[in-house]
């Protein structure tokens, strides 16, 4: 699949969980799904920038890099 | 139980089967001139898992064909019927309420972010560096740092302008992220998605150096307020 359509289906992932987890009506007794006050994007770039690191070193043979520490 | 998925205006007309959660069927009640949309649950609350998000949404998403919605955070259970209708009741005006300000309308995301590392300056102690040179160096380092927030928030600030001309309203953020310049949400008119795409386009082009993610249209859940 071509990286752009990747990245994509994951930011299009991420903005429905910041959506339909954190925002919309709330009846009482919702269940409570702690992601409250989380960028999900904040979280969400590491993984996703992580995963096209993945599928293009699936394509090169080479693999990704480590994450870096302390950056996200 | 009774599961939720949104609140709309009384339908005039019956709507279009759906299914939902566990392969129930979509149901409506309807109470004054509001209605919730909702299917039978049993068991344990539904877990969220990728396919039961998308399930709560594509119900919220079928729903929105010229309607107001006002879409339901995953997860809400109701005991039975009566309660649901207690709910329509209680909060009959503010769902009113609600409803007039997002019919017609849909929700955009927008996030800005750099297209390669943040550029962050970062500079390499010379050999032998005496404290002045240290001092002096760190000094450097911090201001540098700060010339490129400011200009990163002066940029996500003309971003958010331009974004938000389409818009009737908007949550946005400048620079949650050092990678990210401009988080936003944006309450537009549905026959204005083209144009608001269209900026978007523009935006990316006048911008080469940062990456413009637009996802949407989306049920309006940014500015459901206190309903």
């Amino acid at each position: 699949m071509p990286e752009h359509l990747v990245v994509e289906r994951e930011v299009t992932l991420l903005d429905l969980l910041d959506r339909i987890l954190d925002k919309g009506v709330i009846i009482s007794g919702d269940i409570t799904i702690s992601v409250a006050n989380v960028d999900l994007i904040y979280l969400g770039l590491r993984l996703l920038l992580t995963s096209v690191d993945n599928l293009e070193a699936i394509r090169t043979g080479i693999p990704a890099l480590p994450a870096t520490p302390g950056q996200a | 139980m009774l599961y939720l998925y949104a609140i709309i205006n009384r339908p005039t007309a019956p709507l279009p089967p759906n299914t939902g959660l566990g392969g129930q069927p979509v149901q409506c009640s309807a109470w004054g001139e509001v209605a919730a949309i909702y299917s039978h649950h049993e068991g344990p609350a539904p877990r969220p898992e990728a396919a039961h998000l998308w399930r709560h949404e594509e119900v919220v998403e079928r729903l929105l064909d010229g309607r107001g919605v006002l879409p339901v955070r995953f997860g809400a259970l109701l005991p039975d019927e009566a309660a649901l209708l207690a709910l329509l009741g209680e909060r009959h005006d503010r769902f009113v309420a609600g409803l007039a300000r997002v019919a017609g309308r849909v929700e955009v995301s927008v996030r800005a972010l750099w297209s390669a590392e943040a550029p962050l300056p970062v500079s390499r102690p010379a050999e032998a560096e005496n404290g002045r040179a240290y001092l002096a160096r760190r000094m450097a380092e911090a201001q540098a740092r700060e010339a490129r927030l400011r200009e990163a928030r002066q940029r996500a600030g003309a971003l958010h302008a331009a974004l938000n001309e389409l818009a009737a309203a908007h949550t946005h953020q400048v620079l949650p992220h050092e990678c990210i310049l401009l988080s936003a949400a944006y309450l537009i008119p549905r026959e204005a998605i083209d144009p608001f795409r269209a900026t978007v386009g523009a935006l990316g082009a006048a911008n080469p150096d940062l990456r413009l993610l637009c996802t949407g249209p989306w049920p309006a859940y940014h500015f459901v307020e206190g309903e």
